[in-house]
């Protein structure tokens, strides 16, 4: 590729017309696979789904109605329901799944950059956790965390007591559990990301900055977050889109008992009980919250550091 | 860059080899007429049944062609079938399947009247009965639509497949080596049940399992199946306030009127305080490991005699036979009627039990062994007493109104299902069911059947309950209230067991039934709204 | 390694030291389950529940073989399971991946009033969620357009609007224009800046997405589950397995299918991380 450029292909003279027509040519087919495959298999298939959230099965038969939006508002105001509840796990999910595991993945994969002793066998190894489906990972966590474990065994030889304490049933530890599962094997997939990142960046660039002496902090702060920033802001914003319908690994864990729920999980149990129209629209009250979210979060993200082209 | 192009190349030419012997025409969509397709999900009562009653069938229709597919994901291929009327299986044997929904929403059952009106038959062979009249009649309509619409009333949609009592059971081995052989007696009542709970847990036994020294205690339950709870205090909710109020609890109707205070009837609280009691963790009767374990570690915990009691379904030794080779002498008893009930038949009737509560329950008690032995009458308790303990013990819990076979509407060999079903029904079909699931179809004449050769202890037990009068309850979806209106077994978010169960903020039986009486008020609205 | 330590100021070797620690005991904390799941896979399933963390009694590696020939989705083999899987994973992948960079790219590049909807389109589809579509879907796929097969599945794949395309949409955004403006300069077609001037530049991103989308079309269960009945992968035996362990327990042979299921894709991912960190920084540099 690199030879055409230097050949140089003799500049041929275009008019600016005809060159627009390729142009549109071209966008309109490099869009064309993904747009119908996008009209058909998500239109066309979802669009009953949005309108369930205005119907309702009656004994009349299907009608037409809000019923399903107020329905959602008024159980959030029954405390018996605990939907509250489901709120703060949801937002705990992401403060501990993004808020600290984006820069926790960030950090690990910056020294994995910086060839710490055995990073090839660390990145394999920290990469695990994505590679295995979450049923097989959390069935090894259960076990380890049984009431008659190894943790709780190697508590009770710390401590010289009998520790018994129910990680995943006991309401007291069940979300701090699951919490820290979701910490705990959450960088599988963002380290592969951002090392693929840091890899780009241009090696001249890192030489230069260490030759001046530049700290570690300071490289990774000035020079690689931004360089990188466009990774870290998609990812951020990604998260931000799944903030309320990513259940977190609750159906495997808790099934919401225990004071686990999550909204995530509230929608997927309402669809395992063959209820539609009620899940519908509490997906779409939480897409009318989440987008213009995503939006200010995008916005913000590119106010704090602009795009760097490299 | 090169490496990665020929690593991209091998892959690719990799992934034309395979898709080389992949690219044969897709799965089935439409049945072959003259092939009759059976898929049947494979649980607890084996997988076996199934194809051991096509292969009879086959004998005496050869020239039938029969397919039968057994296999633990026909449930997720059933409830694709019936939402999308795209399969090619003519007959579904699942657990789980709302008839309401099916027909309402997807119009995806087949009507199977035809079956009901007709006769058992096996080969030339014709029974002298309707297989309505076969088949239990508590059962009978939960196979039928019982919802609001007119065109699919009356009609029968679903059909039983095999599936027995669930109970309390008994590791009889381990109460042995509590209590020294056979110094121990079978709960009759709650307060007996409660007083052999004490009694175990107070002598602290302990089981060697492979070098390991463990406390036996009197339960021990599986997290993952909370609901095998509900086998035990579901019926103490009936024997109390009758077969009526219970099946008014379950619709949430009196009088066919919805009716919020059916949903609470007087004996629910003494049944959920009964199980508050049972496993509430300061009262020590349940294995601390119970809430963390899998169900079938539970199950294989209790064979090893580290639990006395263990609450599930007549299934539980089939499906342990080939997953450990721990074995105890199991013993299924029938649920221990509550011990509230002397009170009640006490007032209801004017009589008097006893001077004081351990006397009324003895008397109880003692009622309770005559109607067990056969006997017709109690010495010094009336008839109207008598009977009404009689009612009660008859009451056993089961899941037959779930477990069923269903014909999906886009079938093209009705014919030849209801023929097959007619085959099942009969008792050379109900033999051969009872051979290979160890378990029965829900007919009345059951106790008519006995298995081959020397059963074991559960089996007996199970056949001794069966053989008793029986009355079944279940709990059901058939009413617009649960299929539509969306009520679950339960309100709200938490189940009754984690509530009383848990570690750590644990609420009493009286709290859990006022929040739940505070939900269905607030949500009663919206359920009337799609009624 | 060790000279290039010698060479770091204390305040880095304390760091150095200091992360390589943590790094070691989150890897052991990783790998643990996995030795004792792979130990657990040795042992018959009575022993496994009697003492869950002891070394088997008898290494029973006949397991594997009890695994391998009971591990069938009716005449399906594990090795046909393992055919279909890669066949879906590699294909689905490469469709995936080139459909999203496709939109991606455009998207990034060619700022137009179009662009700018389909970004919005592409977030609001990530934040609903969709319930109740399965009918739609499966009557779409198996009756009107019976896609139910090997290839015709690449279509449910072919998506340009997902994480992929969110990811790619951001590594675009990024990549220096300059090379390409060179390239109209020369003359080069929009069709060939694409594919010989920024999609090398973009194969780290584009290698990091193929790496995680074969993950998730491996790990996948659903789709072969609904669409190929006749072609099951891997994915769906270990699932049925799973089901199957719970009413038969044997937890013992459901690990050893996990461990065989999991070897492919982990071999896959050591020998490709060598080459491929190393071939795509050089190559997105040289252009």
């Amino acid at each position: 590729m690199s030879d055409n450029l230097a050949q140089g292909i003799p500049v041929k003279k275009k008019t600016l017309q005809s060159r627009k027509i390729q142009r549109g040519f071209f966008i309109g087919l490099m869009l064309s696979v993904g747009i119908i495959q996008f009209l058909v298999f998500w239109v066309y298939v979802n669009f009953n789904s949005i309108l369930m959230a205005f119907q309702l099965q009656t004994r009349e038969g299907l009608i037409w109605t809000f019923e399903n939006f107020s329905r959602f508002f008024h159980e959030l105001s029954i405390a018996d329901f605990e939907l509250d509840l489901a709120l703060k796990n949801t937002l705990l999910l992401f403060v501990v799944g993004t808020v600290i595991g984006l820069p926790t993945s960030l950090l690990f994969s910056y020294y994995l950059y910086k060839k710490i002793l055995f990073s090839k066998f660390f990145r394999v190894i920290f990469f695990l956790p994505s590679i295995i489906s979450a049923a097989v990972l959390v069935a090894l966590f259960r076990y380890m965390l049984a009431v008659d474990g190894p943790v709780n065994a190697i508590l009770s030889s710390i401590s010289g007591k009998v520790v018994d304490i129910e990680w995943i049933t006991d309401e007291a530890y069940s979300m701090g559990t699951i919490l820290f599962y979701v910490f705990w094997t959450g960088f599988g997939s963002n380290i592969v990301l951002f090392t693929g990142a840091i890899h780009r960046i241009p090696q001249d660039v890192l030489e230069y900055a260490r030759l001046d002496g530049v700290s570690m902090t300071r490289e990774l702060l000035q020079i690689i977050v931004p360089l990188i920033w466009p990774t870290i802001s998609t990812l951020l914003v990604f998260a931000t889109a799944g903030l309320f319908t990513n259940s977190g690994p609750i159906l495997l864990f808790t099934q919401g008992q225990h004071k686990t729920m999550t909204i995530g999980y509230f929608i997927f149990d309402q669809v395992q009980n063959n209820s539609y129209y009620y899940p519908a629209a509490i997906g779409l009250i939480f897409t009318a919250i989440g987008f213009p979210l995503v939006i200010i979060v995008k916005w913000l993200l590119g106010k704090i550091l602009e795009d760097v082209e490299y | 860059m090169k490496t990665f192009k020929k690593i991209f190349c091998l892959i690719l030419s990799l992934g034309l080899v395979a898709s080389a012997c992949a690219c044969t025409p897709g799965n089935k969509t439409e049945g072959k007429k003259g092939t009759l397709s059976i898929a049947s999900f494979e649980g607890g009562y084996g997988a076996t049944w199934a194809q051991a009653l096509a292969d009879a069938y086959k004998v005496h229709n050869p020239e039938a062609e029969v397919e039968v597919d057994c296999n633990p994901l026909v449930r997720e291929d059933a409830v694709t079938a019936f939402q999308t009327n795209i399969t090619s299986v003519d007959l579904y044997f699942i657990d789980g399947l709302s008839i309401g929904n099916y027909c309402e929403t997807y119009q995806s059952l087949a009507d199977i009247s035809e079956v009901y009106n007709s006769t058992p038959k096996a080969g030339s062979k014709e029974e002298d009965i309707l297989i309505k009249d076969k088949i239990r009649p508590e059962i009978i309509p939960e196979m039928m639509y019982s919802g609001d619409q007119a065109e699919y009333q009356n009609k029968y949609y679903t059909i039983p497949s095999p599936s027995g009592p669930c109970s309390l059971i008994l590791n009889t081995d381990a109460l042995d080596n509590v209590f020294g052989e056979g110094n121990w007696s079978e709960p009759r009542t709650t307060d007996e049940l409660f007083a052999l709970c004490d009694a175990i847990a107070e002598k602290k036994a302990q089981v060697n399992i492979a070098g390991v020294n463990y406390t036996i205690y009197p339960f021990i339950y599986s997290g993952e199946a909370l609901e095998y709870w509900r086998y035990l205090y579901y019926p103490w909710i009936a024997q109390y306030s009758g077969i009526d109020a219970w099946n008014e609890m379950i619709t949430v109707k009196k009088n066919g009127v919805y009716d919020q205070s059916a949903y609470q009837p007087d004996g629910k609280l003494q049944a959920y305080q009964k199980l508050e009691k049972l496993i509430k963790r300061s009262n020590g009767y349940c294995d601390g490991t119970s809430m963390n374990n899998k169900f079938n570690q539970s199950q294989k915990y209790f064979l090893q005699g580290r639990a006395c009691m263990y609450i599930t379904g007549d299934w539980l030794e089939r499906e342990m036979e080939g997953s450990t080779d721990y074995k105890a002498e199991l013993k299924m008893v029938k649920t221990p009627i509550t011990s509230d009930l002397s009170a009640k038949l006490e007032s209801e009737y004017g009589v008097s039990l006893g001077a004081t509560a351990a006397e009324k329950d003895q008397t109880l008690a003692n009622v309770i062994s005559a109607i067990d032995n056969g006997q017709t009458s109690y010495e010094s308790v009336s008839a109207q007493v008598f009977n009404a303990v009689k009612q009660a013990r008859a009451i056993t819990f089961t899941l037959a109104n779930s477990a069923i076979g269903a014909v999906p509407a886009v079938s093209v060999n009705k014919d030849m299902v209801i023929d097959f079903l007619r085959f099942m029904y009969s008792d050379e079909g109900i033999e051969i069911i009872l051979r290979e699931s160890k378990s029965y179809l829900p007919v009345v004449n059951a106790s008519e059947f006995k298995a081959e050769g020397e059963l074991s202890l559960f089996r007996e037990s199970v056949n001794q309950i069966t053989e008793r009068e029986i009355t079944y309850i279940f709990t059901s979806s058939r009413d617009p209230i649960r299929y539509r209106a969306g009520l679950d077994q339960f309100i709200g978010n938490e189940y009754p067991e984690t509530a009383l169960g848990k570690k750590t903020g644990a609420i009493t039986a009286k709290e859990y039934l006022e929040k739940e009486a505070r939900l269905l008020n607030e949500k009663w609205a919206e359920y009337m709204k799609v009624l | 390694m060790i000279k290039a330590f010698k060479k770091l100021t204390l305040a880095q070797k304390i760091v150095f030291t200091f992360v390589f620690i943590l790094f070691s005991v989150y890897a052991i904390s990783i790998i643990a389950p996995f030795v004792w799941a792979f130990l657990s896979s040795l042992k018959t399933d009575d022993e496994y529940y009697e003492k869950v963390f002891a070394l088997p009694k008898q290494w029973l590696f006949s397991n594997y073989v009890t695994a391998f020939t009971e591990f069938k989705i009716k005449k399906t083999s594990m090795l046909g399971m393992i055919g279909n899987s890669l066949w879906l994973t590699f294909s689905g992948t490469f469709v995936a991946v080139m459909v999203s960079s496709a939109t991606a790219y455009i998207v990034a590049k060619y700022p137009f009033w179009g662009t700018k909807i389909i970004y919005r389109v592409a977030i609001f589809t990530m934040i609903i969620p969709i319930v109740g579509n399965l009918p739609a879907m499966y009557k779409l796929v198996v009756a009107d357009l019976q896609f139910n097969n090997p290839i015709g599945i690449l279509a449910l794949y072919a998506g340009g609007f997902g994480f992929n395309f969110i990811i790619l949409h951001g590594f675009y955004r990024s990549v220096s224009w300059s090379y390409a403006e060179a390239g109209f300069v020369d003359g080069a077609t929009d069709w060939k800046v694409y594919w010989r001037i920024i999609l090398p530049q973009a194969l780290p991103a584009i290698v990091s997405i193929s790496i995680l989308s074969c993950i998730g079309i491996w790990n996948d269960y659903m789709t072969p589950f609904l669409y190929l009945k006749d072609h099951p992968t891997l994915a769906l035996g270990i699932y049925q397995f799973d089901i199957i362990q719970t009413y038969r327990s044997n937890v013992p042979i459901y690990y050893c299918a996990i461990i065989m299921s999991i070897l492919p894709i982990l071999i896959l991912f050591c020998c490709f991380q060598e080459t491929i960190m190393e071939n795509t920084v050089a190559g997105g540099l040289k252009g």
